[in-house]
């Protein structure tokens, strides 16, 4: 089970792409606004309204049986707080985290995390359609 | 010794006029433009930067490179860790203060380093309850 902490437009389509791929999930999300906003009711995942940074919002989501945790909030600074929790007190489980400053994401993968970073892969895009590969130094 | 305080609010205010008249340097980041223009109008010697202090581009601007103590003053938790993590592991601040309003995250705050943890809440009560007892 793949468990989705944050359901803003990253968070929703990531959901759908998973379910698309015969995953289950299940996704966590505090602001019902969001859910309406970005999921739509045909995804086929579990919803549960909550804190993720709330244990027992986490235990209601089936975190002792989740296989991977993406951390997918919008706001850097809550997916930090949320992700170290997470490794504080699930340290084996494996820890997918959505970053956007540049710092944080360089701290993040020398503590071992996995960080995927929008913002890194929208400019690696960008720049790859614009320069070609043999110009690239 | 330079003090970086981020997030001012009204605790920010005094913390600001007593570390100036310790001979502190001074530096705020905040993120409401009002309240930084009136600490700003307040103390002319301090340097008011206007931005998120979660955003390490912010933190660099302030100067926290060469902090000698970073103070973590926002309102929310996740803000205030995000502060001292930057600081801890990139900047290598020496000295990180924090406010923290849930005591269930103090452990977090301490494994990265934060050398003092204020619970402005838990102390506001305490004072109350001593003021009561006394």
């Amino acid at each position: 089970m793949i468990l989705v902490l944050g359901s803003t437009r990253l968070g929703a389509r990531l959901v759908k792409a998973l379910r698309a791929a015969s995953q289950e999930v299940t996704i966590v999300e505090r602001n019902r606004r969001y859910l309406e906003q970005y999921l739509a009711d045909d995804h086929g995942a579990t919803v549960v309204l909550g804190s993720p940074t709330d244990p027992d919002v986490l235990a209601r989501a089936g975190m002792e049986r989740a296989d991977i945790i993406c951390v997918a909030n919008r706001d850097d600074a809550l997916n930090v707080l949320v992700a170290d929790l997470l490794r504080a007190r699930y340290p084996s489980k494996r820890i997918i985290v959505r970053l956007d400053d540049p710092v944080l994401t360089q701290v993040f993968r020398e503590s071992g995390y996995e960080v995927v970073s929008p913002l890194d892969l929208a400019v690696t895009a960008f720049t790859h359609s614009i320069v070609p590969l043999t110009e690239r130094v | 010794m330079f003090v970086l305080i981020c997030g001012s609010g009204k605790v920010g205010v005094h913390l600001v006029r007593g570390l100036i008249a310790d001979g502190y340097e001074v530096a705020i980041i905040e993120r409401d433009e009002d309240i930084g223009r009136t600490v700003a109008d307040h103390f002319p010697d301090v340097c008011v930067f206007s931005g998120d202090a979660t955003e390490s581009s912010v933190l660099k601007r302030a100067g926290i490179e060469r902090a000698d103590v970073i103070v973590a003053a926002a309102g929310e938790d996740k803000d205030n860790y995000t502060i001292c993590k930057i600081a801890r592991r990139k900047f290598n601040v020496p000295r990180c203060v924090a406010r923290v309003n849930e005591p269930a995250l103090h452990e977090l705050f301490r494994a990265e380093g934060v050398g003092a943890i204020i619970n402005v809440t838990a102390m506001a009560a305490q004072a109350i309850e001593s003021a009561v007892n006394s």
